[in-house]
This record gives C-alpha cells, structure tokens and sequence, in this order.
C-alpha cells in the first residue's frame, strides 16, 4: 500500500471511530480538550509519519499508539502543572472507593490496557499492537488490573 | 459479587467514569492541517462551509513546492508542464512522459509549513503559489502569496493572504495575481502586481462573509468571483468586479459556498457550480442562466472550460451505499448536450483534484484516491489513453505550456 493509500485508511479510522479515540484520550489525559488534542495530534502524527508504518502490522495499531503516545504527553503535561485537589475522576486519590480513583492508582500499563478494552473495545491482539506488547502480555495485564480494581471495588461494596 | 458479574458491572462503572462521546467534535480538516497539509475543496460538498474550515481547507490547498524557498515548478515542454502539489512536497510531470519528480518539499514534515495552489502564469514563465504555516483549531493560518520564475528560481514573496481561501488568479497579461486575504476578521479580494508592490483592496468582505475565487475575464476587465454571505439572503453567489473595486455586480444567486466563476475563453460566458447538484452557465452580465447538468450524473461540479471553448469537462461524484463514493470524469459540449462519461473510479473516492484540460485541449488530468487507486492521471479528451503520471493524489493541478528555456 502505497502512503496516499495509508492515508485514505487512517482518514477512514478517523470517521468512524473518533469517538472511541477521543473517550480513551479523555480518560488518559483528563479532560475534554486535552483528549481532543491528543486525537487530533495522534492522528496528525500518523499522517506525517505514513511512509513509516511497515504495512505489515495493524494500521489501527499503529494509529492507536500516536494517538496513546498524544494523550499520555498531556498527561504528563497535566500532571506536571495541576494541584493534588485537582477534580480528574481519574485523579480523585483522596477517594479510595472511587473508582476513577482506582484507576489513577493502576500502574500506567494496567490503565491503559483497561481504557482500550473497555472504552475502545479493542481485542486482545489491537492492544498488543496499540501498546508494543505481546498479545498474552495483555491478556496477563488485564487479569491483574481486574484484580486490582475487584478488590477495591469489593472492598468498598462491604 | 461473583466474578462471571464483576466485568460487566465493572464495564458499567467505567461507563459512568468516562461517558461515550457524541463525535461531534469530530474534524478531520483540523487533522490536515495539523499534519500540514490540505484537503481537497471538495469537502465541501459534503460538509457546510465554515469558516475555519474553509481556512484549513484552503490552507490544505495551499501544498506546494517550497523548500528551501524556491520555487518550484514544474515545466515541462511540448504538451507543457503540470505543477501540482501533494501534501508535503512540490512535483513536476512531464505529461509526454516520464519524469515525475519532487521539486521541492516543505523543511520539515513536523512543522506546519504548508505549500499550496499553484497556478502558471498565462504566458508559462511563472508560477504563484502560497506558502506559509497551517494553522488548527485555535491557531490561525498564515500564508503568503508567492511567485517565481518558470525554473524555480528567485520565489519572491509578494503579500501575506491569512488563511488565503480559495484559489489564486493571473490576469490575462500577467502582471496581476487576484488572491482572497483571510484575516483579520475579514476575508476579501485583493490583487497584487506580480512584478511585487503593494497589495490592492479589490472587495471589502468583513465579518459574516467571504469573497474567494476569483478569476479574470479574458480581457482583465472584470473579476469574477464567490461571495457567501448566508446572514443576507439571496446575498451569496456570483459576483463580478473591476480591479480596482469598482463596477460590484451580483449576476447570480448561489447557495452559500457555491459558486466558483470560470470565464469562457471568449469571455461571454461563465460556467459556475450552482449549487451542490448542478452546473450553471449564463452570459457575463448574469443574463440567460441555464442550467448545463444536474441531478445526473449525480453531484456534477468544478467544470472547467476546453482551450477553444467547445467543450466543458467536470467531476461528479455518484453515491454508493454507504455514505460513500465514486468519482467520475465528465466532458460536455458548452451546450449541456454530448455528455460522455471519460473515467470511472473505483469504491471509493478520498481525495481528488478537479479535472483540467491541457494547453492544447486533447487530454486532461486529474487526481484521485480511490480504493486500490491512487495518483494522479492523464486521459485523452475522447475516454482513451488513460495514463498514471505519478502515484501521488495531489489537491491542485497546473497545466501550461513552458516557453523554450523558460524550465528548469
């Protein structure tokens, strides 16, 4: 395929899935402006670098790793220059029985395999390929994020 | 709490952490222009006509050749040269035959440079293009008109246009380049001489509306052009104007954003896009409107005149299921009547540059991206002979003929 062809696909991921893109990049980074930033960027990121991806993996993937790679800069970015009261329900640590609160407690790995299950509904091997992993590395990954959030949510259903 | 119930429940709660969005803020245009490039006009087909969009829109137009400040341009002997620009870079085709090759690329496919719109001088010696930097959401575009000679030497940077919507336009002399200036609140016609100078107000477009592309009648008389105003109704559609602003006429009403003037090379009469589903043409003073095509082919538009003026040729864009579509290449006679069908894509069409006819009206080139095929293309004037210049779908074509030693 040639690079005009990698980028009539990646428009078309754009169209139909912008809204999974934006509501991962939304519980990444925080907020409603900054997922739409990190979408806009991931997906620019991966126009300009067309010629890059090898054709032999998953474009989706690939995508979804520019897009990831955005979200978790403004995040950083985010992190870097907000108060610890800040309201992210991701960022509630003072509320343990929160569950936005659980998952900012998830190592980042556990987080975003969980944001791309659940808010992307990406199968096991897209995540490998969004992530740079190995597929049993996710299924491996999820297992202990279900732990951990289990057990906290149990915790505070008692 | 059982673990087969754990997942869904938890599913659900995430559900409630991070509510689905509705997509609407959705804006593929503002990914272009992040990326530095620009997208088809087209889109506005599909797509109301918005501001910020027409400016990333035109910003995507813009493509071209730059590097490290030259000129590109491409010249090409015999059946002339087109000069066209995809999203990074500047390339040059000889239509005869090989030699497709980048002439100039933007410094850094990481920066917004953006370069864009070119158009050969009617006498083949120049070319104007813009070139600057592709704005997004919340940052607006700065572009500048630019010109150089033939071989790419000496681009001269001659007025900045903001967001510069639309195309640019050589007066039939050569000395003037007719551009749309949006920025500072207002989006409007100005000219500026070639040879440099200062730029000249032609229209005074503030706030709610928009004056873009002009095109010079044959004997630079007038200056015909789209204005959209959808705050004043009946107020949009074409319009025609002296160079110095004088002598404003609206000669036809058009749907917001429609319009797009082309002058018949004998200067009576002028084919526009009426609308999102006809072609129009009516005498220069808006008199004896008639509509050439419409309803089928479906979505027929950006009809462009053949050299002796006989013939028109255009796209259209049939739908297939789906919400998407095909695209097709169309030439009639300027009559409306001996409509043939020169080219058909495949499922589906993503981007393409409107049809152009070459200097000596026996072929025509287009672009295209549509499922397996990409690039940009040759086909003679009667369907036969289609042939692929370059592999690249590119968003302005250029066709001229180069004067001997003018080139590159």
């Amino acid at each position: 395929m040639d690079e005009a062809g990698v980028w009539s696909q990646i428009e078309s991921l754009y169209r139909a899935d912008f809204g999974r893109f934006e509501r991962v990049a939304r519980a990444m980074a925080g907020d409603r402006d900054a997922a739409l930033d990190a979408v806009q960027e991931g997906f620019a990121d991966a126009l300009r670098h067309a010629g890059q991806w090898a054709g032999s993996g998953s474009l989706e993937g690939w995508v979804w790793r520019c897009v990831v790679n955005r979200a978790r800069k403004a995040r950083q970015r985010r992190s870097a220059s907000e108060s610890p009261t800040s309201d992210d329900p991701t960022d509630r640590t003072e509320r343990d029985s929160d569950l936005g609160a659980r998952l900012a407690t998830l190592p980042e790995r556990q987080r975003l395999v969980v944001f791309l299950r659940y808010f992307a509904d990406l199968e096991y091997k897209e995540i490998a390929a969004a992530l740079e992993i190995e597929t049993g590395t996710v299924s491996a990954t999820l297992h202990a994020a279900h732990a951990n959030l289990r057990m906290g949510y149990e915790e505070a259903s008692v | 709490m059982s673990s087969v119930n754990w997942v869904p429940e938890l599913a659900a709660a995430l559900d409630q952490l991070v509510p689905p969005d509705d997509g609407s803020r959705a804006n593929w245009d503002d990914v272009l222009a992040r990326a530095g490039t620009r997208r088809r006009p087209w889109l506005r087909r599909a797509h109301p006509r918005r501001p910020l969009r027409l400016a990333i829109v035109i910003a995507l137009l813009l493509l071209l050749l730059a590097g490290v400040a030259t000129a590109t341009y491409l010249l090409v002997r015999g059946n002339g040269g087109v000069a066209f620009s995809n999203h990074f870079r500047v390339l040059v085709v000889n239509p005869n035959g090989p030699g497709l090759r980048t002439v100039a690329a933007c410094p850094a496919r990481r920066s917004r440079c953006a370069i864009g719109a070119p158009v050969w001088s009617p006498d083949g010696k120049r070319l104007a293009f813009t070139r600057g930097r592709a704005g997004g959401m919340t940052e607006p575009t700065y572009m500048s008109v630019y010109v150089a000679a033939a071989s790419g030497k000496d681009p001269k940077r001659l007025a900045s246009c903001g967001g510069c919507l639309g195309h640019l336009a050589w007066s039939p002399n050569d000395k003037w380049i007719a551009f749309n200036r949006d920025a500072k609140g207002e989006s409007s016609l100005w000219i500026v001489a070639a040879a440099g100078g200062k730029p000249h107000r032609v229209t005074t477009c503030p706030g709610r509306c928009l004056d873009e592309d002009p095109a010079w009648s044959p004997d630079g008389r007038l200056i015909a052009f789209t204005h959209s105003e959808p705050a004043r109704p009946g107020g949009s559609g074409v319009y025609t104007v002296r160079h110095d602003g004088s002598a404003l006429t609206q000669i036809a009403t058009v749907a917001d954003g429609w319009g797009t003037p082309k002058w018949s090379p004998d200067g009576r009469l002028i084919v526009f896009d009426d609308g999102p589903d006809s072609i129009a043409v009516m005498n220069a003073d808006g008199s004896h409107l008639h509509v050439l095509v419409a309803g089928k082919p479906v979505n027929p538009g950006a009809p462009s005149w053949s050299p002796d003026g006989r013939r028109l040729v255009y796209f259209a864009t049939p739908r297939v299921p789906g919400r998407l579509y095909r695209a097709e290449v169309w030439t009639m006679n300027a009559n409306g009547r001996g409509k043939e069908r020169l080219y058909r894509s495949g499922c589906c069409v993503d981007l393409w540059a409107p049809p152009i006819w070459s200097p000596n009206g026996r072929m025509i080139a287009f672009s295209i991206s549509a499922g397996s095929t990409h690039g940009t293309f040759v086909i003679n004037a009667d369907g036969t002979g289609l042939r692929r210049l370059g592999s690249t779908t590119v968003s302005d074509l250029s066709w001229q003929r180069i004067p001997k030693g003018e080139g590159p």
